[in-house]
Protein backbone atom coordinates (compact mmCIF):
# COMPACT_ATOMS: atom_id res chain seq x y z
CA UNK A 1 0.00 0.00 0.00
CA UNK A 2 2.75 2.31 0.83
CA UNK A 3 5.22 1.51 -2.06
CA UNK A 4 1.64 1.96 -4.31
CA UNK A 5 1.28 5.40 -3.01
CA UNK A 6 5.15 6.20 -4.14
CA UNK A 7 5.04 4.88 -7.00
CA UNK A 8 1.50 6.51 -8.07
CA UNK A 9 3.38 9.81 -6.97
CA UNK A 10 6.53 9.26 -8.24
CA UNK A 11 5.27 8.41 -11.32
CA UNK A 12 3.58 11.43 -11.98
CA UNK A 13 6.32 13.38 -10.81
CA UNK A 14 8.40 11.76 -13.15
CA UNK A 15 5.83 12.43 -15.94
CA UNK A 16 6.29 15.92 -15.45
CA UNK A 17 9.87 16.10 -15.50
CA UNK A 18 9.69 14.13 -18.90
CA UNK A 19 7.45 16.15 -19.98
CA UNK A 20 9.56 19.97 -19.26
CA UNK A 21 12.30 17.98 -21.46
CA UNK A 22 9.49 17.22 -23.77
CA UNK A 23 12.31 18.34 -26.64
CA UNK A 24 15.28 16.27 -25.67
CA UNK A 25 13.19 13.54 -24.83
CA UNK A 26 11.27 13.68 -28.39
CA UNK A 27 14.80 13.61 -30.22
CA UNK A 28 15.96 10.60 -27.63
CA UNK A 29 12.62 8.41 -28.42
CA UNK A 30 13.37 9.27 -32.38
CA UNK A 31 16.98 8.45 -32.09
CA UNK A 32 15.99 5.13 -30.37
CA UNK A 33 13.38 4.66 -33.50
CA UNK A 34 15.99 4.77 -36.44
CA UNK A 35 17.99 2.13 -35.16
CA UNK A 36 15.89 -0.64 -36.26
CA UNK A 37 14.39 1.22 -39.24
CA UNK A 38 17.57 1.47 -40.20
CA UNK A 39 18.37 -2.09 -39.87
CA UNK A 40 15.33 -2.95 -41.47
CA UNK A 41 16.04 -1.32 -44.59
CA UNK A 42 19.60 -2.46 -44.80
CA UNK A 43 18.02 -6.03 -44.75
CA UNK A 44 15.19 -5.68 -46.65
CA UNK A 45 17.71 -4.44 -49.21
CA UNK A 46 19.51 -7.89 -49.01
CA UNK A 47 16.25 -9.50 -49.09
CA UNK A 48 15.75 -7.76 -52.44
CA UNK A 49 19.45 -8.71 -53.73
CA UNK A 50 19.09 -12.07 -53.03
CA UNK A 51 15.95 -12.73 -54.41
CA UNK A 52 13.17 -11.95 -52.34
CA UNK A 53 14.62 -13.27 -48.52
CA UNK A 54 17.38 -13.44 -46.18
CA UNK A 55 18.55 -16.05 -43.75
CA UNK A 56 14.53 -17.41 -44.18
CA UNK A 57 13.25 -14.53 -44.14
CA UNK A 58 10.43 -11.97 -46.57
CA UNK A 59 11.40 -8.60 -47.10
CA UNK A 60 7.86 -8.54 -45.68
CA UNK A 61 8.85 -10.83 -42.51
CA UNK A 62 11.96 -8.74 -42.11
CA UNK A 63 9.52 -6.20 -41.62
CA UNK A 64 7.69 -6.97 -39.18
CA UNK A 65 10.13 -8.84 -37.00
CA UNK A 66 11.82 -4.92 -36.73
CA UNK A 67 8.63 -2.79 -36.44
CA UNK A 68 7.75 -5.66 -33.47
CA UNK A 69 11.78 -5.70 -32.48
CA UNK A 70 11.54 -1.26 -32.55
CA UNK A 71 8.46 -1.20 -29.90
CA UNK A 72 9.79 -4.37 -27.65
CA UNK A 73 13.09 -2.74 -27.52
CA UNK A 74 12.26 0.37 -26.48
CA UNK A 75 9.46 -1.66 -23.99
CA UNK A 76 13.01 -3.16 -22.69
CA UNK A 77 15.84 -0.97 -22.91
CA UNK A 78 16.90 1.22 -19.24
CA UNK A 79 19.62 4.02 -19.58
CA UNK A 80 20.36 3.88 -15.66
CA UNK A 81 24.20 2.69 -16.46
CA UNK A 82 24.90 6.01 -18.10
CA UNK A 83 23.47 7.79 -15.72
CA UNK A 84 24.68 6.11 -12.60
CA UNK A 85 28.43 7.40 -12.40
CA UNK A 86 27.01 11.17 -12.61
CA UNK A 87 24.54 10.41 -9.72
CA UNK A 88 26.77 9.22 -7.17
CA UNK A 89 29.24 12.26 -8.46
CA UNK A 90 26.55 14.83 -8.04
CA UNK A 91 24.96 13.76 -4.45
CA UNK A 92 21.72 13.12 -5.89
CA UNK A 93 22.62 9.18 -4.93
CA UNK A 94 23.38 10.50 -1.54
CA UNK A 95 19.85 12.28 -1.42
CA UNK A 96 18.42 8.71 -2.12
CA UNK A 97 20.18 7.15 0.47
CA UNK A 98 18.99 8.91 3.38
CA UNK A 99 15.48 7.72 2.57
CA UNK A 100 13.87 4.98 4.11
CA UNK A 101 13.38 3.56 0.56
CA UNK A 102 15.95 1.44 -1.63
CA UNK A 103 16.86 3.68 -4.74
CA UNK A 104 15.84 0.75 -7.39
CA UNK A 105 12.00 2.04 -6.68
CA UNK A 106 12.94 5.19 -7.90
CA UNK A 107 14.05 3.62 -11.25
CA UNK A 108 11.11 1.72 -11.77
CA UNK A 109 8.56 4.37 -12.22
CA UNK A 110 11.42 6.71 -13.57
CA UNK A 111 11.67 4.18 -16.34
CA UNK A 112 7.64 3.22 -16.79
CA UNK A 113 6.82 6.74 -16.86
CA UNK A 114 9.21 7.17 -19.60
CA UNK A 115 8.34 3.99 -21.93
CA UNK A 116 4.48 5.20 -21.22
CA UNK A 117 5.53 8.62 -22.54
CA UNK A 118 7.14 6.71 -25.81
CA UNK A 119 4.19 5.00 -26.85
CA UNK A 120 3.10 8.44 -27.82
CA UNK A 121 5.84 8.31 -30.40
CA UNK A 122 6.13 4.54 -30.84
CA UNK A 123 2.63 3.56 -31.63
CA UNK A 124 2.24 5.97 -34.25
CA UNK A 125 5.59 5.39 -35.83
CA UNK A 126 4.94 1.17 -35.81
CA UNK A 127 1.36 2.28 -37.78
CA UNK A 128 2.34 4.88 -40.55
CA UNK A 129 5.80 2.28 -41.23
CA UNK A 130 3.18 -0.38 -41.35
CA UNK A 131 0.98 1.27 -43.84
CA UNK A 132 4.05 2.16 -46.20
CA UNK A 133 5.94 -1.23 -45.68
CA UNK A 134 3.47 -3.85 -45.56
CA UNK A 135 4.93 -6.12 -42.80
CA UNK A 136 3.90 -9.51 -43.06
CA UNK A 137 2.45 -10.59 -39.58
CA UNK A 138 0.76 -13.90 -39.42
CA UNK A 139 -1.33 -14.10 -35.47
CA UNK A 140 -2.16 -17.09 -33.88
CA UNK A 141 -4.23 -16.06 -31.03
CA UNK A 142 -2.15 -18.13 -28.44
CA UNK A 143 1.21 -16.13 -30.29
CA UNK A 144 -0.48 -13.13 -29.07
CA UNK A 145 -1.10 -14.31 -25.70
CA UNK A 146 2.32 -15.95 -24.88
CA UNK A 147 3.58 -12.47 -26.50
CA UNK A 148 2.70 -10.54 -23.40
CA UNK A 149 4.10 -12.54 -20.25
CA UNK A 150 7.76 -12.74 -22.64
CA UNK A 151 7.60 -8.97 -22.59
CA UNK A 152 6.98 -8.46 -19.06
CA UNK A 153 9.71 -11.02 -17.99
CA UNK A 154 12.10 -9.72 -20.99
CA UNK A 155 10.92 -6.12 -19.30
CA UNK A 156 11.37 -7.16 -15.73
CA UNK A 157 14.83 -9.00 -16.63
CA UNK A 158 16.57 -6.14 -18.26
CA UNK A 159 15.98 -3.80 -15.90
CA UNK A 160 17.05 -6.06 -12.91
CA UNK A 161 20.21 -6.84 -15.23
CA UNK A 162 20.70 -3.20 -16.42
CA UNK A 163 20.68 -1.85 -12.97
CA UNK A 164 23.20 -4.54 -11.88
CA UNK A 165 25.43 -3.47 -14.12
CA UNK A 166 24.59 -0.11 -13.44
CA UNK A 167 26.59 -0.70 -9.97
CA UNK A 168 29.83 -1.18 -11.49
CA UNK A 169 30.35 2.75 -11.34
CA UNK A 170 31.27 1.88 -7.96
CA UNK A 171 34.09 0.12 -8.44
CA UNK A 172 35.01 1.38 -11.91
CA UNK A 173 35.46 5.15 -12.39
CA UNK A 174 36.14 4.21 -16.46
CA UNK A 175 32.55 2.90 -16.59
CA UNK A 176 32.19 4.65 -20.02
CA UNK A 177 33.99 1.45 -21.50
CA UNK A 178 32.55 -1.26 -19.23
CA UNK A 179 29.12 -0.07 -20.68
CA UNK A 180 30.36 0.20 -24.14
CA UNK A 181 31.43 -3.78 -24.09
CA UNK A 182 28.13 -4.20 -22.66
CA UNK A 183 26.53 -2.28 -25.42
CA UNK A 184 28.25 -4.37 -27.93
CA UNK A 185 27.38 -7.28 -26.41
CA UNK A 186 23.63 -6.39 -26.44
CA UNK A 187 23.44 -5.12 -29.68
CA UNK A 188 25.21 -8.86 -31.25
CA UNK A 189 22.89 -11.24 -28.86
CA UNK A 190 19.43 -9.27 -28.73
CA UNK A 191 18.89 -9.78 -32.36
CA UNK A 192 19.37 -6.03 -32.81
CA UNK A 193 21.89 -6.37 -35.14
CA UNK A 194 20.32 -9.21 -37.11
CA UNK A 195 17.78 -12.37 -36.10
CA UNK A 196 19.84 -14.32 -34.63
CA UNK A 197 18.64 -17.22 -36.71
CA UNK A 198 20.78 -15.68 -39.38
CA UNK A 199 24.01 -16.66 -37.41
CA UNK A 200 25.44 -20.00 -37.62
CA UNK A 201 23.58 -22.42 -36.06
CA UNK A 202 25.64 -23.31 -32.96
CA UNK A 203 25.79 -19.49 -32.22
CA UNK A 204 21.91 -18.90 -32.26
CA UNK A 205 21.90 -21.66 -30.03
CA UNK A 206 24.05 -20.03 -27.58
CA UNK A 207 22.17 -16.95 -27.77
CA UNK A 208 19.25 -18.29 -26.96
CA UNK A 209 20.01 -18.82 -23.29
CA UNK A 210 21.93 -15.27 -23.37
CA UNK A 211 19.81 -12.21 -21.48
CA UNK A 212 20.16 -9.94 -24.09
CA UNK A 213 17.96 -12.20 -26.93
CA UNK A 214 15.84 -13.31 -24.31
CA UNK A 215 15.64 -9.02 -22.92
CA UNK A 216 14.56 -8.48 -26.88
CA UNK A 217 14.02 -10.98 -29.44
CA UNK A 218 12.19 -13.38 -27.35
CA UNK A 219 8.93 -11.69 -27.45
CA UNK A 220 9.68 -9.93 -30.60
CA UNK A 221 9.76 -13.99 -32.13
CA UNK A 222 7.01 -15.38 -30.22
CA UNK A 223 4.81 -12.51 -31.50
CA UNK A 224 6.03 -12.96 -35.07
CA UNK A 225 5.07 -17.29 -35.03
CA UNK A 226 8.79 -17.96 -35.66
CA UNK A 227 9.03 -20.10 -32.65
CA UNK A 228 7.26 -23.44 -31.32
CA UNK A 229 5.18 -23.26 -28.11
CA UNK A 230 7.90 -25.77 -26.80
CA UNK A 231 10.62 -22.75 -27.44
CA UNK A 232 8.35 -20.17 -26.19
CA UNK A 233 8.08 -21.88 -23.00
CA UNK A 234 11.33 -23.27 -22.33
CA UNK A 235 12.08 -19.22 -23.36
CA UNK A 236 10.18 -17.89 -20.38
CA UNK A 237 11.62 -20.67 -18.28
CA UNK A 238 15.32 -19.25 -18.98
CA UNK A 239 13.98 -15.67 -19.10
CA UNK A 240 12.16 -16.56 -15.18
CA UNK A 241 15.80 -18.23 -14.38
CA UNK A 242 17.11 -15.28 -15.68
CA UNK A 243 15.24 -12.83 -13.22
CA UNK A 244 15.99 -14.87 -10.47
CA UNK A 245 19.73 -14.57 -10.91
CA UNK A 246 19.40 -10.73 -11.48
CA UNK A 247 17.45 -10.28 -8.37
CA UNK A 248 19.70 -12.00 -6.36
CA UNK A 249 22.65 -10.55 -7.91
CA UNK A 250 20.91 -6.66 -7.29
CA UNK A 251 20.66 -7.70 -3.50
CA UNK A 252 24.19 -9.18 -3.23
CA UNK A 253 25.85 -6.30 -5.16
CA UNK A 254 23.80 -3.67 -3.84
CA UNK A 255 24.94 -4.17 -0.24
CA UNK A 256 28.67 -4.22 -1.42
CA UNK A 257 27.92 -0.82 -3.80
CA UNK A 258 26.74 0.78 -0.13
CA UNK A 259 29.30 -0.11 1.50
CA UNK A 260 31.69 1.34 -1.59
CA UNK A 261 29.62 4.21 -1.06
CA UNK A 262 31.41 6.60 0.53
CA UNK A 263 34.96 5.69 -0.77
CA UNK A 264 33.70 6.90 -4.03
CA UNK A 265 32.23 10.02 -3.49
CA UNK A 266 29.15 12.25 -2.74
CA UNK B 1 18.81 8.62 30.22
CA UNK B 2 20.97 7.22 27.80
CA UNK B 3 22.80 9.55 25.33
CA UNK B 4 20.56 9.45 21.50
CA UNK B 5 24.22 9.46 20.17
CA UNK B 6 27.21 7.34 21.26
CA UNK B 7 30.04 7.39 19.57
CA UNK B 8 33.29 5.34 20.40
CA UNK B 9 36.42 4.86 19.13
CA UNK B 10 35.16 5.72 15.66
CA UNK B 11 37.67 5.64 12.98
CA UNK B 12 37.67 5.99 9.04
CA UNK B 13 40.31 5.46 6.74
CA UNK B 14 40.41 5.79 3.04
CA UNK B 15 42.37 4.10 0.43
CA UNK B 16 44.01 6.11 -1.98
CA UNK B 17 45.89 5.82 -4.92
CA UNK B 18 49.80 7.30 -4.89
CA UNK B 19 50.28 8.87 -8.21
CA UNK B 20 54.02 9.06 -9.28
CA UNK B 21 55.20 11.96 -11.60
CA UNK B 22 56.71 10.27 -14.73
CA UNK B 23 55.84 8.74 -17.99
CA UNK B 24 57.50 5.53 -16.38
CA UNK B 25 55.58 5.80 -12.98
CA UNK B 26 52.70 6.13 -14.63
CA UNK B 27 52.66 2.74 -16.93
CA UNK B 28 54.32 0.85 -13.94
CA UNK B 29 50.85 2.43 -11.76
CA UNK B 30 48.82 0.70 -14.37
CA UNK B 31 49.77 -2.60 -13.30
CA UNK B 32 50.79 -2.42 -9.45
CA UNK B 33 48.89 0.81 -7.83
CA UNK B 34 50.48 1.59 -4.76
CA UNK B 35 47.81 3.21 -2.04
CA UNK B 36 47.91 5.17 0.85
CA UNK B 37 45.58 4.90 3.87
CA UNK B 38 44.70 8.09 5.21
CA UNK B 39 42.79 8.75 8.37
CA UNK B 40 39.90 11.06 8.06
CA UNK B 41 38.62 10.09 11.06
CA UNK B 42 40.74 8.31 13.77
CA UNK B 43 39.32 7.41 17.41
CA UNK B 44 36.67 9.58 17.96
CA UNK B 45 34.36 9.36 21.20
CA UNK B 46 31.45 11.07 22.10
CA UNK B 47 28.11 11.59 23.37
CA UNK B 48 25.08 13.25 22.83
CA UNK B 49 21.92 13.95 24.92
CA UNK B 50 18.60 14.67 23.46
CA UNK B 51 17.48 17.94 23.00
CA UNK B 52 21.57 19.23 22.50
CA UNK B 53 22.57 21.22 19.72
CA UNK B 54 26.29 20.44 19.30
CA UNK B 55 28.51 22.08 16.81
CA UNK B 56 31.31 19.80 14.99
CA UNK B 57 34.43 22.31 14.93
CA UNK B 58 37.45 21.89 12.71
CA UNK B 59 39.31 23.16 9.52
CA UNK B 60 38.86 21.92 5.98
CA UNK B 61 39.48 18.15 6.00
CA UNK B 62 39.17 17.27 9.44
CA UNK B 63 36.94 14.74 9.07
CA UNK B 64 33.62 16.32 10.10
CA UNK B 65 31.49 15.29 6.98
CA UNK B 66 33.00 11.83 7.07
CA UNK B 67 32.19 11.50 10.34
CA UNK B 68 28.25 12.58 10.11
CA UNK B 69 27.92 10.84 6.70
CA UNK B 70 28.82 7.33 8.90
CA UNK B 71 26.37 8.53 11.60
CA UNK B 72 23.58 8.94 8.98
CA UNK B 73 24.45 5.52 7.49
CA UNK B 74 26.22 6.81 4.23
CA UNK B 75 29.36 5.45 5.33
CA UNK B 76 30.73 2.22 6.70
CA UNK B 77 33.50 2.88 9.77
CA UNK B 78 36.85 1.17 9.55
CA UNK B 79 36.40 0.32 12.98
CA UNK B 80 34.95 1.58 16.15
CA UNK B 81 30.60 2.14 17.38
CA UNK B 82 28.48 3.86 17.18
CA UNK B 83 24.66 3.86 17.87
CA UNK B 84 22.39 6.97 17.22
CA UNK B 85 18.50 6.34 18.42
CA UNK B 86 19.83 2.72 19.66
CA UNK B 87 20.43 1.76 15.78
CA UNK B 88 23.84 1.17 14.62
CA UNK B 89 23.51 4.21 11.61
CA UNK B 90 25.38 1.89 8.50
CA UNK B 91 23.20 -0.94 8.99
CA UNK B 92 20.59 1.43 7.53
CA UNK B 93 17.58 0.01 8.94
CA UNK B 94 13.99 1.80 7.43
CA UNK B 95 13.26 2.73 11.29
CA UNK B 96 16.43 4.04 11.65
CA UNK B 97 16.26 6.10 8.50
CA UNK B 98 12.89 7.46 9.24
CA UNK B 99 14.07 9.03 12.54
CA UNK B 100 17.00 10.69 11.55
CA UNK B 101 18.10 13.34 8.56
CA UNK B 102 20.94 14.96 7.26
CA UNK B 103 21.57 18.40 5.09
CA UNK B 104 24.87 18.70 3.26
CA UNK B 105 25.29 21.27 0.84
CA UNK B 106 26.40 18.94 -2.00
CA UNK B 107 23.54 16.65 -1.30
CA UNK B 108 19.70 16.83 -2.34
CA UNK B 109 16.93 15.37 -2.09
CA UNK B 110 14.75 17.95 -4.19
CA UNK B 111 13.93 17.22 -7.94
CA UNK B 112 15.82 20.36 -9.70
CA UNK B 113 13.12 20.39 -12.28
CA UNK B 114 9.85 19.87 -9.73
CA UNK B 115 8.67 22.94 -7.16
CA UNK B 116 9.79 21.60 -4.18
CA UNK B 117 6.15 21.19 -3.07
CA UNK B 118 5.93 18.66 -5.52
CA UNK B 119 8.71 16.35 -4.11
CA UNK B 120 7.42 17.13 -0.37
CA UNK B 121 4.64 14.76 -1.51
CA UNK B 122 6.99 12.37 -2.27
CA UNK B 123 8.77 12.45 0.81
CA UNK B 124 4.61 12.11 2.78
CA UNK B 125 4.60 9.43 0.86
CA UNK B 126 8.13 7.74 1.46
CA UNK B 127 8.06 8.69 5.26
CA UNK B 128 4.39 8.06 5.47
CA UNK B 129 2.60 11.16 6.92
CA UNK B 130 -0.77 11.23 7.48
CA UNK B 131 -2.14 14.34 5.93
CA UNK B 132 -3.41 16.35 8.44
CA UNK B 133 0.21 16.13 10.22
CA UNK B 134 1.83 16.62 6.46
CA UNK B 135 -0.44 20.26 6.39
CA UNK B 136 0.40 21.35 9.73
CA UNK B 137 4.43 20.51 9.53
CA UNK B 138 4.46 22.15 6.12
CA UNK B 139 2.55 25.07 7.79
CA UNK B 140 4.61 25.41 10.23
CA UNK B 141 8.16 24.61 8.72
CA UNK B 142 6.71 27.35 6.17
CA UNK B 143 6.22 30.12 8.48
CA UNK B 144 9.39 29.26 9.92
CA UNK B 145 11.92 29.11 6.60
CA UNK B 146 9.28 31.97 4.86
CA UNK B 147 8.85 28.98 2.15
CA UNK B 148 5.37 29.96 1.21
CA UNK B 149 6.43 31.45 -2.06
CA UNK B 150 9.16 29.25 -2.92
CA UNK B 151 7.59 26.27 -2.91
CA UNK B 152 5.56 26.88 -6.22
CA UNK B 153 9.05 27.64 -8.40
CA UNK B 154 10.96 25.13 -10.14
CA UNK B 155 13.86 24.08 -8.00
CA UNK B 156 16.03 25.14 -9.89
CA UNK B 157 14.99 28.72 -10.49
CA UNK B 158 15.85 29.44 -6.74
CA UNK B 159 18.90 30.99 -5.02
CA UNK B 160 21.12 28.79 -3.23
CA UNK B 161 20.01 29.90 -0.01
CA UNK B 162 16.49 29.55 -1.36
CA UNK B 163 17.24 26.31 -2.26
CA UNK B 164 18.90 25.73 1.15
CA UNK B 165 15.83 26.36 2.91
CA UNK B 166 13.59 24.36 0.74
CA UNK B 167 15.92 21.58 1.52
CA UNK B 168 15.91 22.33 5.23
CA UNK B 169 11.73 22.48 5.19
CA UNK B 170 11.98 19.05 2.82
CA UNK B 171 14.70 17.24 5.65
CA UNK B 172 12.35 17.55 8.41
CA UNK B 173 8.96 16.71 7.12
CA UNK B 174 9.10 13.64 9.05
CA UNK B 175 10.20 15.28 12.06
CA UNK B 176 13.19 13.75 12.52
CA UNK B 177 14.59 13.93 16.08
CA UNK B 178 18.13 13.59 15.56
CA UNK B 179 19.56 16.03 12.26
CA UNK B 180 22.61 16.12 10.83
CA UNK B 181 23.41 19.37 9.49
CA UNK B 182 26.60 20.02 7.14
CA UNK B 183 27.58 23.08 6.62
CA UNK B 184 24.31 24.41 6.39
CA UNK B 185 25.10 28.27 5.85
CA UNK B 186 27.63 27.78 3.31
CA UNK B 187 28.20 30.08 0.53
CA UNK B 188 25.20 32.37 1.77
CA UNK B 189 24.80 35.49 2.24
CA UNK B 190 24.78 36.65 6.30
CA UNK B 191 21.10 37.39 6.41
CA UNK B 192 20.27 34.40 4.68
CA UNK B 193 23.33 32.57 7.07
CA UNK B 194 20.89 34.22 10.08
CA UNK B 195 17.93 33.12 8.60
CA UNK B 196 18.91 29.65 8.57
CA UNK B 197 20.57 29.85 12.46
CA UNK B 198 17.17 31.31 13.89
CA UNK B 199 15.37 28.53 12.39
CA UNK B 200 17.97 25.63 13.66
CA UNK B 201 17.46 27.38 17.05
CA UNK B 202 13.79 27.88 16.95
CA UNK B 203 13.44 23.86 15.65
CA UNK B 204 15.27 22.76 18.49
CA UNK B 205 13.90 24.85 21.32
CA UNK B 206 9.58 23.30 20.07
CA UNK B 207 10.39 19.96 19.31
CA UNK B 208 13.67 19.08 21.36
CA UNK B 209 15.74 17.63 18.38
CA UNK B 210 18.81 16.80 18.65
CA UNK B 211 21.20 18.38 16.56
CA UNK B 212 24.57 18.25 15.31
CA UNK B 213 25.81 21.20 13.13
CA UNK B 214 29.50 21.51 11.13
CA UNK B 215 29.97 25.09 10.04
CA UNK B 216 33.24 26.65 9.49
CA UNK B 217 31.61 29.93 10.06
CA UNK B 218 32.23 30.74 13.93
CA UNK B 219 29.19 32.84 14.11
CA UNK B 220 27.00 30.01 13.81
CA UNK B 221 28.64 28.04 15.94
CA UNK B 222 28.99 31.01 18.33
CA UNK B 223 25.25 31.61 18.11
CA UNK B 224 23.49 28.41 17.94
CA UNK B 225 25.62 25.85 20.08
CA UNK B 226 26.16 25.66 23.79
CA UNK B 227 28.61 22.97 23.61
CA UNK B 228 31.24 21.84 20.72
CA UNK B 229 33.30 19.20 19.49
CA UNK B 230 36.47 20.16 18.01
CA UNK B 231 38.25 17.45 15.50
CA UNK B 232 41.61 17.86 13.88
CA UNK B 233 43.02 15.50 11.55
CA UNK B 234 40.70 13.18 12.36
CA UNK B 235 40.88 13.39 16.32
CA UNK B 236 39.41 14.44 18.69
CA UNK B 237 40.92 17.90 20.44
CA UNK B 238 38.14 19.04 23.00
CA UNK B 239 34.39 18.86 23.84
CA UNK B 240 32.91 20.42 25.58
CA UNK B 241 31.09 24.24 26.27
CA UNK B 242 32.24 26.80 23.99
CA UNK B 243 33.61 29.35 26.64
CA UNK B 244 36.05 26.54 28.39
CA UNK B 245 37.23 26.05 24.23
CA UNK B 246 38.48 29.88 24.70
CA UNK B 247 40.01 29.17 28.49
CA UNK B 248 41.73 26.27 27.39
CA UNK B 249 43.49 27.09 24.21
CA UNK B 250 44.00 30.58 23.86
CA UNK B 251 47.15 31.34 25.24
CA UNK B 252 46.56 35.02 25.05
CA UNK B 253 44.57 37.63 26.76
CA UNK B 254 43.36 40.87 25.03
CA UNK B 255 43.97 43.95 27.58
CA UNK B 256 42.17 47.12 25.96
CA UNK B 257 43.41 50.32 27.90
CA UNK B 258 42.68 53.74 27.77
CA UNK B 259 45.37 56.10 28.41
CA UNK B 260 45.77 60.02 28.71
CA UNK B 261 48.75 59.61 25.94
CA UNK B 262 47.95 59.13 21.70
CA UNK B 263 51.93 58.03 21.80
CA UNK B 264 52.85 55.39 24.82
CA UNK B 265 55.13 52.81 23.71
CA UNK B 266 53.77 49.70 25.33
CA UNK B 267 55.72 47.10 23.20
CA UNK B 268 57.65 46.21 26.08
CA UNK B 269 54.13 44.99 27.91
CA UNK B 270 52.97 42.68 25.48
CA UNK B 271 52.20 42.97 21.26
CA UNK B 272 50.05 45.78 20.75
CA UNK B 273 47.25 44.39 18.16
CA UNK B 274 45.35 47.30 17.90
CA UNK B 275 46.10 50.94 18.46
CA UNK B 276 43.68 54.08 17.68
CA UNK B 277 44.02 57.29 19.43
CA UNK B 278 43.84 56.45 23.09
CA UNK B 279 42.67 53.40 22.64
CA UNK B 280 45.08 50.46 22.90
CA UNK B 281 45.13 46.69 22.54
CA UNK B 282 47.33 44.49 24.13
CA UNK B 283 48.09 41.06 24.05
CA UNK B 284 49.84 39.44 26.70
CA UNK B 285 50.20 35.36 27.42
CA UNK B 286 47.81 34.65 30.10
CA UNK B 287 49.92 34.25 32.97
CA UNK B 288 51.77 37.65 32.92
CA UNK B 289 48.17 39.43 32.74
CA UNK B 290 48.08 40.32 36.37
CA UNK B 291 51.62 41.63 36.75
CA UNK B 292 51.32 43.47 33.04
CA UNK B 293 47.79 45.26 34.80
CA UNK B 294 49.63 46.14 37.76
CA UNK B 295 52.54 47.46 35.76
CA UNK B 296 50.20 49.43 33.75
CA UNK B 297 48.51 50.73 36.61
CA UNK B 298 51.94 51.75 38.47
CA UNK B 299 53.42 53.78 35.11
CA UNK B 300 50.68 54.96 33.26
CA UNK B 301 47.50 57.14 33.79
CA UNK B 302 44.84 54.46 33.06
CA UNK B 303 41.17 56.25 32.71
CA UNK B 304 39.72 52.15 31.56
CA UNK B 305 40.73 49.03 31.41
CA UNK B 306 38.98 45.92 30.35
CA UNK B 307 40.50 42.47 30.07
CA UNK B 308 39.08 39.70 27.82
CA UNK B 309 39.40 36.53 26.21
CA UNK B 310 40.51 36.73 22.41
CA UNK B 311 37.95 36.45 19.64
CA UNK B 312 36.82 33.20 19.29
CA UNK B 313 37.93 32.36 15.71
CA UNK B 314 41.43 33.70 16.27
CA UNK B 315 41.47 31.13 19.21
CA UNK B 316 40.46 28.51 16.74
CA UNK B 317 42.98 29.23 14.10
CA UNK B 318 45.94 29.04 16.19
CA UNK B 319 44.43 25.83 17.46
CA UNK B 320 43.97 24.74 14.17
CA UNK B 321 47.46 25.82 13.01
CA UNK B 322 49.25 25.04 16.03
CA UNK B 323 51.43 21.63 15.67
N1 LIG C 1 35.93 9.48 -0.53
C1 LIG C 1 37.13 9.82 -0.05
N2 LIG C 1 38.25 9.23 -0.51
C2 LIG C 1 39.45 9.57 -0.03
N3 LIG C 1 39.66 10.49 0.92
C3 LIG C 1 38.59 11.13 1.42
C4 LIG C 1 37.27 10.83 0.96
N4 LIG C 1 36.40 11.61 1.65
C5 LIG C 1 37.13 12.36 2.48
N5 LIG C 1 38.45 12.07 2.35
C6 LIG C 1 39.55 12.68 3.13
O1 LIG C 1 39.27 12.56 4.49
C7 LIG C 1 39.61 13.74 5.19
C8 LIG C 1 38.40 14.28 5.92
O2 LIG C 1 37.46 14.78 4.99
P1 LIG C 1 36.08 15.43 5.42
O3 LIG C 1 35.41 14.53 6.39
O4 LIG C 1 35.34 15.76 4.19
O5 LIG C 1 36.54 16.75 6.16
P2 LIG C 1 35.70 18.03 6.60
O6 LIG C 1 34.27 17.78 6.36
O7 LIG C 1 36.02 18.21 8.04
O8 LIG C 1 36.21 19.16 5.79
C9 LIG C 1 40.21 14.66 4.17
O9 LIG C 1 41.59 14.52 4.22
C10 LIG C 1 39.66 14.15 2.87
O10 LIG C 1 40.54 14.43 1.83
MG1 LIG D 1 32.95 18.86 5.12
Amino acid sequence: MRLFRIYLLSALLHLKEHLIYRASVLIWLFSMLLEPVVFMMVWRAVALAEGGSAGGYTQGTLTAYYLALMVVNHLTFTWIMHEYAYRIREGVLAGQLLYPLHPIHRDVTMNATYKLLGLVLFIPAFLLLSVFLKPEFQFEPWQVLAFLPTLALAAAMRFLMEWAVAQTAFWYIETSSFNQAYYVATMFFSGRIAPISMFPDWLSAVARYLPFWLGVALPVETLLGSLTPEEVMSGMVIQAAWLAFFAGLVAWVWSRAVRRFGAVGG
Amino acid sequence: MAPVVEVRELTKSFKVPVRQSGLGAAVKSLFDRKFTLVDAVKDVSFNIDRGEIVGFLGPNGAGKTTTLKMLSGLLHPTSGTATVNGHIPWKRDNAYLRTINMVMGNRHQLSWDLPAGDTYKLHQAIYQIADNEFERTLEELSDLLDLHDLLTKPVRTLSLGERMKCELGGALLHRPDVMFLDEPTLGLDVTMQHRIRDFVRSYNLRHGSTILLTSHYMADIAALCERVVVIHRGQLLFDGPLAQLVARFAPVKRLTVELDSADADLGDLGTVVAHDGFTYQLEVAKEDTTEVTSRLLANYNLSDIAVEDPPIEQVIEQVFTAE
